[in-house]
């Protein structure tokens, strides 16, 4: 019984522990693979289609990294990194882009964006970025 | 404006431009003596190593602009060696043949800026003036630290081993058991620290012991 408890519990601690990412990006096609690839390394994935939406969301305080597209609806992935940074939270964060525009580049890093990736990009490279980030944390 | 200007002289940073196309030298000179800052041109990285290296060169006060492709040494590549000889002035990248992942590898590099040619004159004037601004401030921060450094240099092993279990949360009592002497001494000691570091207040105290230990 007591072994029973303690499993439930060490369980427990453990879907606590899991790791998030969080994809802002309206390109569906790139949120399932993405999600679906990252799910399979242990990782909780909760996608978003709009800047908008993500903010409206609460965060769940624990590990976790941020993946944006630069060219959202409305409000634009930059904006929102920069957005978040003003709120005081820290988290890190890719940026991928599907128009190779360097000042947008700049600017992303200088709101201290981990990377900015050009789309099409291979997907486990990525993956591997966001894992190596997600250890670290 | 003018009260502006004074303080840069009185400062008088240094822009550094880098750049082998000697078109883009003259006029961005011309450009920073129309506004009144000091600036040196260099027609290839290794010249400015080379006087970065010299003595009587101002390390510290300034900035410098960087083209990316040069022959013999790229602006990257002079980057990376000015991050080795612990160069803290920032650096802007301005080049001609820009690509994103130059552009993100040089940002990654701790760049200030990295901005494509042909530019509109402001925009360069605004970059090196906040790239100055946050030389200052850097500065600043450096000299702020190395006064801690030297304060907590100056206190005695023991005192030093109590300001460790302050900051670390403990209170007095817990550092007097666990260092096996009375909460007396503790609080001697204690106020030996305070003076030491020049502080007032335990918050004060760990804000700067705090501020010296991110040295970035």
């Amino acid at each position: 019984m007591i072994l029973l408890l303690n499993l439930l519990m060490l369980s427990k601690i453990k879907a606590i522990e899991k790791p998030i990412v969080y994809i802002v990006d309206n390109d569906h096609k790139l949120l399932c693979s993405l999600s679906k690839k990252l799910v399979q390394h242990g990782v909780i994935v909760e996608v978003f289609s709009s800047a908008e939406e993500f903010l409206n969301t609460k965060l769940r305080s624990r590990a976790a990294c941020l993946i944006i597209e630069v060219n959202l609806p409305n409000m634009g992935g930059i904006e929102l990194l920069e957005h978040i940074n003003n709120l005081g939270v820290r988290l890190p964060t890719f940026i991928l882009s599907s128009s190779s525009d360097i000042s947008k580049a700049v600017r992303a890093m200088q709101a201290e964006a981990i990377d900015f990736i050009e789309k099409p990009f291979i997907e486990n490279t990525l993956i591997e970025k966001v894992l190596g980030v997600i250890k670290k944390l | 404006m003018q009260n502006n200007k004074t303080k840069h002289v009185s400062s008088s940073p240094v822009v550094h431009v880098v750049d082998d196309d000697e078109a883009v030298l003259d006029s961005v000179g011309m450009l920073l003596d129309s506004i009144g800052l000091k600036n040196t041109c260099y027609k290839d990285a290794q010249g400015f190593l080379d006087s970065y290296s010299g003595t009587e060169f101002d390390k510290k006060n300034g900035c410098i602009l960087l083209d990316i492709r040069m022959p013999f040494m790229s602006g990257i590549e002079c980057q990376y060696r000015l991050e080795q000889m612990g160069c803290r002035m920032p650096i802007i990248f301005v080049t001609g043949h820009g690509d994103v992942p130059t552009a993100v590898e040089a940002m990654k590099n701790g760049a200030a800026e990295f901005i494509q040619k042909p530019f509109r004159e402001q925009l360069l004037i605004d970059a090196i003036q906040k790239a100055l601004q946050v030389n200052i401030e850097d500065q600043k921060r450096l000299e702020k630290i190395n006064q801690t450094l030297e304060k907590l240099a100056s206190l005695t092993n023991r005192e030093s081993q109590i300001l460790k279990a302050i900051v670390s949360g403990k209170a007095n009592k817990v550092i007097a058991i666990e260092l096996h002497l009375s909460q007396r001494t503790i609080e001697i000691h204690r106020a030996h620290v305070m003076d030491k570091m020049q502080v007032k207040s335990l918050a004060e105290l760990v804000k700067v012991v705090i501020d010296a230990s991110t040295i970035h």
